[in-house]
C-alpha cells in the first residue's frame, strides 16, 4: 500500500521557489487562497513539469533553479498583470511559454548598476542562556507566532534523523538564529549588504538582539568577507517606566545615558523606535491607553528622544538616523493606535536636519489604491494612504519640493522603508504598482528603500527577483507620471536610465549629469530602492569591493553550533525553498489534530 | 454747531480708534460661520460634526477582528472648516473648545492650517483622555501666508481602527468602543 502522506525528511520540498499561498505557523486559521494565488500556483506547476523534463532534472532539482524562479515570476505575471502593472521579463513574450523568458533576475549574481542593502535584516541571539529567554519569555512566544520561520512545521523522526521546528531545528528559536541568517542572507541571495535592525525591548540586555552581540554578528560577516556587508542599528524607547502624562518616565535618563555609551564605540548606524512599544499592563491604568503605553514624536517622550539622538550624533561622525515602525499593528502585543504615521510629517518639520525613515510606510494590511486624495484619509489610520497625508498636511510631501525644470521631487528628510509591505503586495503586479507609483510621487524617487524583514520570512530572494521584474504599464506610467517605470533615471524620472541617448548631453536642471552617452542602471529608481538611496544615507560606497561569504564559513559557524551543548543536532535541507506551516484549512485542521497524536511528524501537505 | 462738533468727535474717534487698533488683529470665527469639513469612517464608526453649534462626535466600536499581524480598518474623523481671508500679517491659529470629553490617548483633536496658496501653513494635535475639558490648541503658523490668500481651518477628532484582542496571544487590544465629543467655540486668527 502507498504512503497516504509524504515524511519530511531526508527529501527537500518540491515547492516553486515563489510561492504565494497562504501560510500558517500553526496557530491560526490560514485564509482561503484566492483564485488568483491557485491559479498562479497551478500555471507553475504545470511549467515546472513541462520545461523540468525539457530540461531532464527531477523536479526536486529543478525548483532550485533560476529556471524555476523564472516561471514563477512568469506565473504570477499571468495572472496578475494587467491594468497598472507587469512583471518583465516575463511580459510580452512572443510565445508566451516560460521557457522562452531568459530572466536575467532571477540569477543570484547582481545585474548592472545594482547594490542591494537590505534596510531591515533581523536575527536574534538564539543561545540557550540568552537573557531574554528566561527573562522576556513572553516574545518568544510573539516570534513564534508571526514568524512561519521559527514554527511553521511539527518535529518529527524518521529513518533519516530528527527533524524540529520551522526551519528543522528542534530549539524552535535557533531557526532564528545566526547559522540560518548567514545562509539566507548571504549564501542564498543576492543581497550585497544586510542592515541588522532590531526590535524591543529595553534594558539592552534582555534584548532579543542586543546591541553587543548584533555588533559581534556584524564584525564576523564583515571579517569573514574582509568588506562592510553588515551593519546594526540599535533598539530604544523614551517612555520605559512610564509615569502618567507630564513626568519624565523613571528610566528616561537610564537609556539615554546608555545610548551615549554604546552609539560611537559600538558604531551604532541608526536607532529603531516603536512608538507602540511601552510598559505592559500599564497602559490600562487611568484610562491612558491600551495594552502597553506607546507614545507620539509630538508628545514630550518622542521630541526628547529625538533631541538626544541629535545631541549623542553631533559627537561623531555618523549623520542621526531614526527609524521608526509605523503601520503592522500587532494589536494587543503593542499599542497599535501609535503605530500610526500620524507623527511622521509633523517630527520632519521640526528636525529637518534629521534623516527618518518610516519602516513598512505605514502598512497595516490594507489593500493597495491610489492616494485617494487629502480630504479622504485619515492621517491617524495606520496605512501607506495615511503616511503620505502626514506628509503633505505637513507640507513636506515630495509634490512641495519639485525643482524647476523638473517633475518629481523628494521629500527633504522623510524616507519611505516597504519591509514586509512590498512582501505583502509583490504578488499582484497592479498592487505592487500603486505601492510604488505612491510613493515616487509623493515621497520621492530618491526616498524609497528596501528591507525584506527577513529572517522572519526565511529567504528574501523571490522579493528581490519581483523587484527586479515589476514593469509598469502605459496607464501607469502615465497616471504616475513615470513613463520609464522603474527604470527612469532617479533625479529625472522622465528620462530613460537604461538608454545612452539620454546621457549625451548636461541636463539643464541636474547637476552631474552623465554625459558619456552609456546607459547608467545605477541610477534607476529600481537600483536607488534596491539599495543605492539607503547607501547615500548610511554613507556608504555602493561601488566598493565586497567579498563573498563562504559555504564553508557558514558550515563553520554550523558546526560550532551543532557542538553547542544544550542545542540538540539537527540537519537543515541546504536551501529551504519552502513556506512552512499549514497553507489551507485542512491542513490546519490536520496539523492541529496531530498536537494530540504520538505521530506529528506523519504531518505534510495533502497530494491534492 | 452741536451736531458739527459731534461729527468731529465722531472723527477724531475714529482716528484714535483706527490707530490704536494693533495691525493683523485677530479676527473670530464661532458656530454658525464654520462649514462641515471632511469625515470618514468604516462601518464600525459613528461620525458627527454640526457647524451650527461647533460639536463634533466620533465613536467606534472596536470589534474589527485582528489578524495575525493587520488591524484593518478606517476610523472615525469628523472635522469643520473655518476660512479667514488674510487681509493683515498672521502668525498663528487658536482653537477653543469646551466640553470636552476624549475616552483615551489615542483620540486626537486636530488642527491643520492651510492657504489656498502657501499651502500647509501648521498642524496641532492635543491628546486624550480628557473629562470635561475646557481648553484651546494654538498652531503657530511655520509659514506667512499673502495678503489676499484664503486660510483653511480644519479642526476636530480623529483617530485610527482598533481590533479585537489578539485571538492567540490573548492580551488585551484595543478598547472595545473608544471616541469623544466636543464643542469647538472659537477659531481665532491673528
Amino acid at each position: 500500500m502507498s504512503q497516504k502522506y509524504k515524511s519530511h525528511y531526508p527529501e527537500p520540498s518540491e515547492t516553486p521557489p515563489i510561492d504565494v499561498m497562504p501560510a500558517s505557523n500553526g496557530e491560526f486559521m490560514p485564509p482561503d487562497p484566492t483564485p488568483a494565488q491557485r491559479k498562479i500556483m497551478a500555471l507553475q506547476d504545470e511549467k515546472i513539469e513541462e520545461v523540468r523534463r525539457g530540461f531532464g532534472m527531477s523536479r526536486r532539482q529543478f525548483v532550485r533553479t533560476a529556471a524555476a524562479y523564472g516561471i514563477g515570476v512568469w506565473a504570477i505575471d499571468q495572472v496578475t498583470g494587467g491594468q497598472w502593472g507587469k512583471y518583465a521579463w516575463a511580459d510580452g513574450t512572443k510565445t508566451t511559454r516560460a521557457c522562452d523568458l531568459e530572466n536575467p533576475g532571477t540569477q543570484l549574481a547582481n545585474l548592472p548598476g545594482e547594490f542591494i542593502l537590505d534596510t531591515q535584516g533581523h536575527v536574534l541571539d538564539s543561545d540557550i542562556n540568552a537573557k531574554w529567554r528566561t527573562q522576556e519569555p513572553g516574545f518568544m512566544q510573539f516570534l513564534l507566532l508571526w514568524t512561519t520561520q521559527a514554527m511553521g512545521d511539527y518535529p518529527g523522526y524518521n529513518e533519516g534523523g530528527v527533524r524540529g521546528f520551522g526551519a528543522g531545528e528542534i530549539d524552535p528559536v535557533e531557526n532564528l538564529g545566526r547559522y540560518h541568517y548567514f545562509k539566507e542572507i548571504f549564501l542564498d541571495s543576492s543581497e550585497t549588504v544586510n542592515l541588522l535592525t532590531s526590535l524591543p525591548r529595553l534594558p539592552d540586555e534582555v534584548n532579543i538582539t542586543p546591541i553587543k552581540w548584533a555588533a559581534e554578528t556584524r564584525d564576523m560577516v564583515n571579517n569573514m568577507t574582509q568588506s562592510e556587508r553588515c551593519f546594526v542599528h540599535a533598539f530604544t524607547q523614551p517612555n520605559r517606566g512610564y509615569q502618567g502624562p507630564g513626568k519624565v518616565p523613571a528610566y528616561q535618563q537610564e537609556d539615554f545615558d546608555w545610548m551615549s555609551s554604546v552609539q560611537g564605540p559600538l558604531d551604532v548606524r541608526g536607532w529603531k523606535l516603536y512608538c507602540g512599544w511601552g510598559d505592559p499592563g500599564l497602559g490600562a491604568i487611568g484610562g491612558e491607553g491600551p495594552a502597553t503605553n506607546g507614545w507620539w514624536f509630538d508628545d514630550e517622550n518622542g521630541m526628547a528622544i529625538v533631541e538626544h539622538i541629535r545631541r549623542i550624533h553631533a559627537k561623531t561622525n555618523r549623520p542621526p538616523v531614526v527609524c521608526t515602525h509605523k503601520g503592522l499593528s500587532f494589536n494587543g502585543t503593542f499599542d497599535s493606535a501609535k503605530f500610526s504615521p500620524r507623527d511622521m510629517g509633523i517630527i520632519a518639520v521640526q528636525f529637518p536636519d534629521i534623516t527618518f525613515f518610516t519602516y513598512h510606510s505605514g502598512f497595516d494590511g490594507e489593500h493597495m489604491q491610489p492616494y485617494p486624495g487629502d480630504d479622504n484619509v485619515n492621517s491617524s489610520n495606520r496605512g501607506v494612504d495615511a503616511f503620505i497625508k502626514s506628509l503633505r498636511e505637513n507640507g513636506v510631501d515630495a509634490t512641495r519640493f519639485i525643482p524647476p525644470g523638473l517633475e518629481h521631487g523628494n521629500s527633504p528628510n522623510m524616507y519611505a522603508e516597504i519591509g514586509t509591505t512590498w512582501w505583502a503586495n509583490m504578488a499582484d503586479a497592479d498592487r505592487a504598482t500603486h505601492l510604488l507609483g505612491k510613493l515616487i510621487t509623493y515621497v520621492g524617487p530618491r526616498r524609497i528603500v528596501w528591507g525584506s524583514d527577513c529572517i522572519w520570512y526565511g529567504n528574501p530572494q523571490p522579493q528581490i527577483v519581483l523587484l527586479r521584474a515589476l514593469q509598469f504599464s502605459e496607464q501607469a506610467k502615465q497616471f504616475y507620471n513615470l513613463p520609464y517605470g522603474l527604470d527612469g533615471d532617479r533625479w529625472d524620472p522622465r528620462k530613460n536610465a537604461l538608454d545612452g541617448s539620454t546621457y549625451m548631453m548636461p541636463h539643464p536642471n541636474v547637476a552631474g549629469w552623465p554625459t558619456d552617452g552609456r546607459a547608467h542602471p545605477e541610477r534607476s529608481i529600481r537600483n536607488g530602492i534596491l539599495g543605492r538611496t539607503a547607501a547615500e544615507v548610511y554613507g556608504l560606497d555602493p561601488d566598493a569591493a565586497r567579498n563573498a561569504l563562504s559555504c564553508d564559513e557558514v558550515q563553520k559557524l554550523r558546526d560550532a553550533y551543532l557542538l553547542n551543548p544544550g542545542t540538540p543536532k539537527e540537519t537543515a535541507p541546504a536551501a529551504s525553498n519552502q513556506i512552512l506551516g499549514p497553507r489551507t484549512r485542512k491542513e490546519f485542521l490536520r496539523f492541529r489534530k496531530m498536537e494530540n497524536t504520538l505521530e506529528p511528524h506523519k504531518f505534510i501537505r495533502f497530494p491534492d | 454747531m452741536k451736531g458739527k462738533l459731534a461729527v468731529l468727535a465722531a472723527a477724531t474717534f475714529s482716528v484714535v480708534a483706527v490707530s490704536v487698533a494693533p495691525a493683523g488683529a485677530a479676527s473670530s470665527y464661532g458656530p454658525g460661520s464654520y462649514q462641515t469639513g471632511p469625515s470618514s469612517g468604516d462601518l464600525s464608526a459613528f461620525t458627527h460634526a454640526d457647524p451650527e453649534t461647533g460639536k463634533v462626535t466620533i465613536l467606534q466600536r472596536n470589534t474589527r477582528q485582528a489578524a495575525a499581524v493587520n488591524c484593518v480598518g478606517d476610523g472615525p474623523r469628523a472635522t469643520l472648516l473655518a476660512f479667514h481671508q488674510v487681509t493683515d500679517q498672521i502668525s498663528s491659529v487658536q482653537v477653543d473648545y469646551k466640553e470636552a470629553i476624549l475616552s483615551d490617548n489615542e483620540i486626537i483633536l486636530h488642527v491643520a492650517v492651510e492657504g489656498d496658496k502657501t499651502g500647509p501653513l501648521g498642524t496641532k494635535a492635543d491628546f486624550g483622555p480628557k473629562h470635561a475639558a475646557t481648553g484651546s490648541v494654538t498652531v503657530p503658523l511655520r509659514k506667512l501666508p499673502q495678503p489676499g490668500e484664503r486660510v483653511r481651518v480644519q479642526f476636530g477628532l480623529q483617530t485610527g481602527p482598533g481590533c479585537l484582542p489578539h485571538p492567540q496571544i490573548g492580551l488585551p487590544g484595543s478598547r472595545f468602543v473608544n471616541g469623544g465629543q466636543i464643542v469647538f467655540t472659537s477659531v481665532k486668527v491673528g
